[in-house]
């Protein structure tokens, strides 16, 4: 047993330390530990659109992609230093994420060469953002029950129907739609992944007003929206195939970053409860420490777990379930720690610790609910039968 | 990165367990329950027959010269059959002996403890002006006591002691008070390691905690297989699959802070205080709260004596609280955390 890293990968780290102090300067530095969930910055889109391009021209952009298609071919270890180092070091929320971890893989895996080279440099490059068209109003953990309909009008697409819950949609040039191409077979086998520009007269994007003040999430309206014939990954009615392989490629390599953040809200819950005198309580300081504790064996689950290839590990499955209950229950920590003085916004903004609260009441909500989370855990990861 | 067994501590690991199972499996520890001290004499035989009673010590004494960590995964293998706890405190005695003791009392001690035919265990208290020989766990009917106080590790052969056994929540669980002449009590001479025996305890106690949310999980997944109501198996009903998903969390985290807290001590001398803390609060949590969804799941006849639910939670139950004030985890973990209060 070895539970640490390579000297090469250690060298790595290293490598990406410096990068990040040497070009997280200046005008980006005001980026720092900014824009992930809840904190996406609207404002700043052109800042953030800047670092973006820093990235790619430092060749920071895609590293988990085969060196092939522009990416540095990470082994799991080294894209776990590189999650844990760009946001120890202040990196801010990535713009790209969508279509460097999801879009990008997908068609990596299932898309034509023309597809491939059409499509992935501009990711690569931070030229083309784009978002994730699956949600709707009647389609959310039921994903494959997705009503949009794409149908072939000679060499295009029209597409017509909803999305809802698309985050960056605002911003992004391109929208990858789970979209029902054959109304007649069964649910999961009618549906298409097709990819459509998003800056057209058939396209709405309205943001949705949230429980935080802030509306990063957005319907988008589908009306006569038209893409290329080609456009579409795999064959129609691949798209739940198509959508599966999305998710098979998201290994969790990224919650080691994640975790940086969290430890930043633990150290700011552990000031506020300094500040106030409740760090003193020892009802308190016992809950501190024991998320403390829990967030530290998070990251140990993290590197027991993931693994380069085959068959995920068993723990590997509880990752998303565990971190949103443990960032929802900081929020109400958080909130026991400021007291009364949760009920008021200092200079009207949510403060750090108020917009934790808020914003994390969505973790255990997005990216598959707790609820369906410990239904998969249960059939897939421990064999407990489906109801039928 | 290789954060599990390697394949040969695998190989063992998986001959332990076909071991145990066939010598009985969860009759094991009811075996235990008749005894005196605790102990199944043919089991503890057999332990040391192939090796585990002395996996911690030098092989010139018939240890198997094995690291603490592998100590600690057998823990995990027994403690799920709840027949961890007096090998554990063996194995602990055994590598204080082995590592820390002078060569006479490794000479007098280790051959036989190696062998096992002799029975060590082990008790611990940091604080000042402690009874450590309180509350010994498995002491009765143990030839040597290693204990390790505020001022340094003692060896304590029990031969004219007075061992008082006491009425344990846990019956299978066993714990003496222990009286001793000052003359009978040995030193150990290579400086203060109670803290260092104190966390090794921890990561060990960890990984059968570990052991004993996974076969809580294990039990729990194939009742709710076999169960049915309703005309269907009840572990389709979505309740009881969210608790199973709960458990799988547990053990998952359990594990992760054990294993880390076992290898520490042979490979991370810097970490090994804050593996212990973390190990010691997240696997006792997780035994117990696995302990306590297993009787849930198993519904009524997760209730009767009948049943091994019972004896997975009364261990849980013992084995959070053990030695945890007594080696100030409390207040240890709320000072990682950079919540240190004046409490």
């Amino acid at each position: 047993m070895h539970i640490g890293f390579s000297p090469a990968d250690e060298a790595f780290r290293d490598e990406v330390c410096a990068w990040m102090k040497a070009n997280l300067v200046g005008e980006f530095t005001v980026l720092h530990g900014r824009g992930g969930p809840g904190d996406e910055m609207e404002d700043m889109l052109p800042l953030r659109e800047a670092w973006e391009r820093k990235l790619a021209d430092g060749g920071w952009t895609c590293t988990s992609w085969p060196t092939e298609h522009g990416g540095r071919g990470l082994s799991i270890p080294q894209q776990l230093i590189w999650h844990e180092e760009y946001a120890r070091a202040g990196g801010p929320g990535r713009l790209g994420h969508i279509g460097e971890t999801l879009l990008g893989p997908t068609l990596i895996e299932l898309g034509t060469d023309e597809q491939k080279r059409r499509f992935l440099p501009p990711i690569r490059r931070a030229e083309v953002l784009w978002c994730q068209g699956y949600s709707e109003p009647e389609a959310g953990s039921d994903l494959a029950g997705v009503r949009t309909r794409a149908v072939l009008d000679g060499d295009t697409w029209r597409i017509d129907g909803q999305k809802v819950w698309t985050s960056h949609a605002a911003w992004a040039q391109w929208c990858f739609v789970l979209c029902r191409t054959d109304a007649d077979a069964a649910k999961h086998r009618g549906l298409s992944y097709i990819l459509v520009p998003m800056d057209q007269p058939g396209i709405t994007i309205k943001p949705i007003d949230q429980m935080t003040g802030k509306s990063e999430f957005c319907e988008v309206f589908f009306e006569g929206a038209t893409t290329a014939r080609d456009n579409i990954v795999g064959r129609p009615g691949d798209g739940w195939k198509a959508a599966m392989a999305t998710l098979k490629h998201e290994r969790g390599v990224s919650t080691l970053g994640q975790q940086i953040g969290f430890e930043r809200e633990l150290e700011a819950v552990i000031a506020a409860a300094r500040a106030n005198g409740r760090i003193d309580n020892p009802a308190i300081a016992d809950r501190i420490a024991k998320a403390w504790a829990g967030l530290r064996s998070q990251r140990l689950l993290a590197l027991r777990t993931l693994r380069e290839s085959g068959k995920p590990a068993r723990g590997a499955i509880v990752n998303k379930l565990l971190w949103s209950e443990w960032h929802k229950s900081l929020g109400e920590l958080a909130m026991d720690v400021i007291g009364e003085q949760s009920a008021r916004l200092e200079s009207g903004e949510l403060s750090i610790l108020q917009r934790l609260f808020l914003f994390s009441r969505a973790d255990t909500i997005y990216a598959g609910t707790s609820e369906i989370q410990r239904n998969i855990i249960a059939q897939r990861g421990l064999g407990l039968p489906r109801r039928r | 990165m290789h954060f599990q067994p390697d394949e040969d501590q695998q190989a063992f690991l998986e001959g332990l367990g076909r071991l145990v199972d066939d010598m009985g499996g969860g009759a094991l520890v009811r075996k235990g329950l008749a005894t005196r001290s605790g102990v199944d004499d043919e089991l503890w035989t057999l332990l040391g027959d192939v090796g585990v009673l002395g996996i911690a010590a030098e092989e010139r004494w018939g240890g198997q010269g094995a690291g603490w960590l592998d100590a600690c995964l057998c823990a995990e293998v027994l403690g799920m059959w709840l027949i961890d706890g007096p090998v554990l405190f063996h194995q602990l005695a055994v590598a204080a002996i082995d590592r820390f003791a002078d060569e006479t009392a490794k000479e007098r001690w280790l051959p036989g403890l190696c062998a096992g035919s002799q029975r060590a265990t082990f008790s611990i208290d940091e604080r000042d002006g402690a009874d450590v020989l309180r509350s010994v766990p498995f002491a009765d009917g143990a030839d040597v006591v290693v204990y390790a106080g505020n001022e340094g590790a003692l060896l304590l052969e029990t031969a004219g002691s007075e061992i008082v056994p006491a009425q344990p929540l846990d019956a299978s669980w066993r714990l003496a008070d222990v009286s001793a002449e000052e003359a009978a009590k040995r030193p150990f001479e290579n400086g203060n390691v109670t803290r260092l025996l104190g966390n090794m305890a921890h990561a060990a106690m960890a990984c059968a905690q570990t052991g004993l949310a996974e076969r809580c999980l294990q039990m729990s997944v194939s009742y709710a297989i076999d169960r049915k109501q309703f005309g269907v198996p009840i572990g389709s009903f979505q309740a009881v699959q969210h608790h199973c998903a709960d458990m799988l969390v547990q053990v998952e985290l359990a594990r992760s802070a054990a294993w880390y807290a076992a290898w520490t001590i042979d490979n991370d001398k810097g970490e090994r205080d804050e593996a212990a803390v973390i190990a010691s609060q997240v696997c006792g949590d997780a035994a117990f709260f696995n302990a306590g969804t297993a009787i849930q799941v198993h519904g009524g006849i997760g209730f009767t004596w009948e049943h091994d639910c019972h004896l997975l939670f009364k261990r849980a139950e013992t084995t959070r609280r053990l030695f945890r004030d007594r080696t100030s985890i409390p207040a240890r973990l709320r000072a990682a955390a950079g919540v240190a209060t004046s409490l």
